[in-house]
């Protein structure tokens, strides 16, 4: 029999004495695909992530992973087999180099990767003599990454794979992580960044206070809950930004914290703006249409802002 | 299951098993103040123990001042007439000579009471003890042997209470006075106590006693310090639980990590021996195959108890607490440092509860051919021990999150 989910989980709830930080939750992921948990602090991310792995007790429901029941210690043993984690606080040997460590983990099992192949995947070739106290907290991360992938598993587990990197390093880490992807590996990963999200997942599940607000494509949350798309009318001068409100009052403008003018884009908007700043000859820098994100989305089904990605992350 | 199968896994728990030892001891021999503080610590017990409890009484060698105020002078020739002289002989001889039995020394004090008092001559000259055969003593020794109903002629000895020593002088001079009643004035003696050392510990010295002693505490201690630390960091930098989601078991990583601790118990004893071998002329003829296995299992023992302890108390400072409110008692009641015999007898009943006791008690029966047939009750509980404690420490430690 050919399993077609990776994971399933039914009414999956956990309580911490009278907290509840994962509130009967119920979803289910394909194998193959990159599956983005997007959440803020605390909203239960890691807890659900480690009852999957088999470290965590759970308070009631059902979880399998690959076809495996996580309640029976035999189906247990072997998903440890088949899966690949890279925990939100990693740590592994403090004294011993990156290449001691990725071949201390690749002996924990049966059948394992060349650690090399692993090193150059994740670009530490330089440090491979760099003992694991002595590497940056990126390079950890990096290093961990490659640490969950020894076994060569089947479904990879990174909680929060990126928190932390340089924008060039979270690039360079989604490389990997779509690379997993095109080797048909299952990706289950958490997030704060709703760009990360966007740009790697095949289904996003936002998660709020333990409970899944919604689950399905990027491109399916944002129409269900994104709204229009916007137009964004850039300006550089105090004068400018209050002529233009006045101009677009009807639109019912915005000021988003850049100091831009953000106005919905209904049918045909675009053109009658563009008309109307040019007849009062209005000196904008720039005008754009945007489509709604994530965090619109997030915005929209929580009341919250998620969180404001870093101004480093550019397009 | 299939042989291949069973040989299949048997490889793959080496692989485990050697890679979680062979990581401990690289970290560990590349962090410079563990290595330091594991191997320090024996050497500063054997050579504390052993200077303090050990070498003195052996090597120190007592003075006993006298003065000799008698003056009888009736044929002088004849030490058996004249009871001063013969009692000096038989102290040590005359002046200045070496009694063999006590390293004792004479030396004639050479004072007149008649312008110091006893007491105060050995207040001024700081001097600890004092025999003083007063004048006409030999007379009137020579008189009670033929009149009954004689007073007794007494000597007179003096001592400061605070040197210990005191005693064995005493004992020493007591038993010179009883032989000469005996031989020379006819007086029998109609009890008497004759010792002679029990065949247990015949030709240990104090150093024999303590290398055994101290290489058990300081694997009992640094094996359950060691456990409880490496399982309470663990836990706490996460690496136990990353460790959790891969196949190991967790009897593998046990055995790792006992295994490490039974190694360094072995390094601990050869530079144990060996310190005691060179500072204090450790016996090593007492050095027996068995103790290997008695290392092992004690090993096992103590580093089972810090995975239980480590369970039950999860905060790194809390259960080096826990540790060192066992670990200590158990130093010093046992009977690895100090005889169980020497304890009240309650303290005797604890001390039976303590791991560490049948453990020195095995380590120290295969040092002597004559209690070697001692040593298999208390090497079949360490054995016990180290089985019992080392699966109920796999078993009992808990690799998921609450
Ligand atoms: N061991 C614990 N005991 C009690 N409460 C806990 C424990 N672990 C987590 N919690 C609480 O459960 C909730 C969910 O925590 P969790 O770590 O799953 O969140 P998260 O989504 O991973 O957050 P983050 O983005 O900060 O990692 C939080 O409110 C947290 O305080
Ligand atoms: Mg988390």
């Amino acid at each position: 029999m050919k399993e077609e989910y990776a994971i399933v989980i039914k009414n999956l709830v956990k309580k911490y004495d009278d907290l509840i930080a994962v509130n009967d939750i119920s979803f289910k992921i394909k194998i193959g695909e990159i599956f983005a948990f997007l959440g803020p602090n605390g909203a239960g991310k890691t807890t659900t992530v480690e009852i999957l792995e088999g470290i965590r007790k759970k308070t009631s429901g059902q979880a399998f992973v690959l076809g495996l029941n996580i309640d029976k210690r035999k189906d247990l043993e072997k998903i440890k087999k088949i899966i690949g984690t890279l925990p939100q606080e990693f740590n592994t040997h403090e004294n011993l180099t990156v290449k001691e460590n990725l071949r201390f983990w690749s002996r924990m099992y049966a059948y394992s990767l060349p650690v090399d192949d692993l090193i150059a995947l994740v670009k530490l070739e330089e440090k491979t003599k760099a003992k694991f106290k002595n590497l940056s907290g990126g390079l950890k991360k990096r290093l961990g990454i490659a640490i969950s992938l020894v076994n060569d598993p089947e479904l990879v587990f990174l909680d929060e794979p990126t928190t932390g990197l340089d924008p060039r390093a979270r690039r360079e880490t989604w490389e990997v992580i779509e690379g997993l992807k095109s080797q048909g590996k299952t990706v289950f990963l958490t997030t704060h960044y709703m760009e990360e999200a966007q740009v790697l997942a095949d289904t996003v599940a936002i998660i709020h206070k333990g409970k899944i607000m919604d689950i399905g494509s990027p491109t399916q949350l944002i129409d269900r809950h994104g709204g229009e798309n916007r137009i964004v009318v850039r300006c550089n001068d105090q004068e400018t930004r209050d002529k233009i409100h006045d101009l677009l009052f009807n639109f019912g403008p915005l000021e988003n914290e850049d100091g831009d003018i953000v106005i919905s884009s209904k049918k045909g908007a675009l053109s009658k703006v563009v008309d109307l700043l040019d007849e009062n000859e209005v000196a904008y820098s720039d005008i754009i249409t945007q489509r709604p994100t994530l965090e619109d989305v997030f915005l929209s089904l929580t009341g919250e802002i998620l969180i404001i990605d870093e101004k480093s992350v550019e397009d | 299951m299939t042989k291949e199968n069973i040989g299949e896994k048997i490889r793959i728990s080496a692989r485990r098993i050697g890679a979680i030892f062979s990581s401990t001891a690289l970290g560990w021999i590349r962090t410079g103040p563990a290595l330091f503080f594991t191997f320090i610590y024996p050497i500063v017990m054997i050579l504390l123990f052993g200077y303090i409890f050990g070498a003195a009484p052996d090597d120190s060698m007592y003075t006993l001042y006298y003065l000799n105020e008698d003056t009888y002078q009736v044929d002088d020739q004849l030490y058996s007439n004249n009871p001063a002289l013969l009692l000096l002989q038989n102290l040590g001889l005359e002046n200045e000579t070496l009694s063999d039995e006590l390293n004792l020394r004479l030396v004639d004090a050479n004072f007149s009471t008649a312008i110091l008092s006893p007491e105060n001559w050995t207040k001024e000259n700081d001097v600890p003890y004092l025999l003083l055969i007063p004048s006409g003593w030999s007379a009137a020794v020579n008189e009670s042997k033929t009149n009954v109903t004689a007073p007794k002629a007494n000597i007179e000895f003096y001592y400061d209470p605070s040197y210990t020593s005191y005693f064995e002088i005493q004992s020493l001079v007591d038993n010179v006075l009883q032989e000469l009643n005996l031989n020379e004035f006819g007086i029998p003696t109609l009890i008497a106590i004759e010792t002679t050392t029990t065949p247990e510990r015949q030709s240990l010295d104090y150093i024999d006693f303590y290398v055994p002693g101290i290489i058990m505490v300081t694997i009992s201690t640094a094996g359950m310090m060691g456990l409880v630390g490496m399982a309470t960091e663990e836990r706490q930098t996460g690496f136990i639980f990353k460790l959790a989601a891969t196949p190991i078991k967790k009897w593998e990583w046990a055995t790792a990590h006992l295994f490490w601790q039974a190694v360094m118990g072995l390094m601990v004893a050869v530079l144990t021996v060996l310190t005691g071998w060179i500072a204090f002329d450790f016996n090593m003829t007492t050095i027996h195959p068995l103790m290997i296995p008695i290392l092992i299992f004690g090993s096992m023992t103590f580093g089972g108890l810090g995975l239980i302890i480590a369970r039950f108390v999860k905060r790194p400072e809390a259960a080096m607490a826990a540790t060192m409110s066992f670990v200590f008692p158990q130093m010093f009641l046992s009977g690895a440092l100090f005889p169980p015999e020497t304890l009240p007898e309650y303290l005797q009943i604890i001390a039976k509860f303590f791991p560490l006791y049948y453990i020195s008690e095995a380590m120290r029966s295969v040092m002597l051919e004559s209690t070697f047939s001692n040593v298999w009750v208390p090497l079949g509980v360490t054995i016990a021990m180290g089985i019992v404690f080392f699966i109920l420490g796999s078993i009992l430690t808990v690799w998921r999150k609450e």
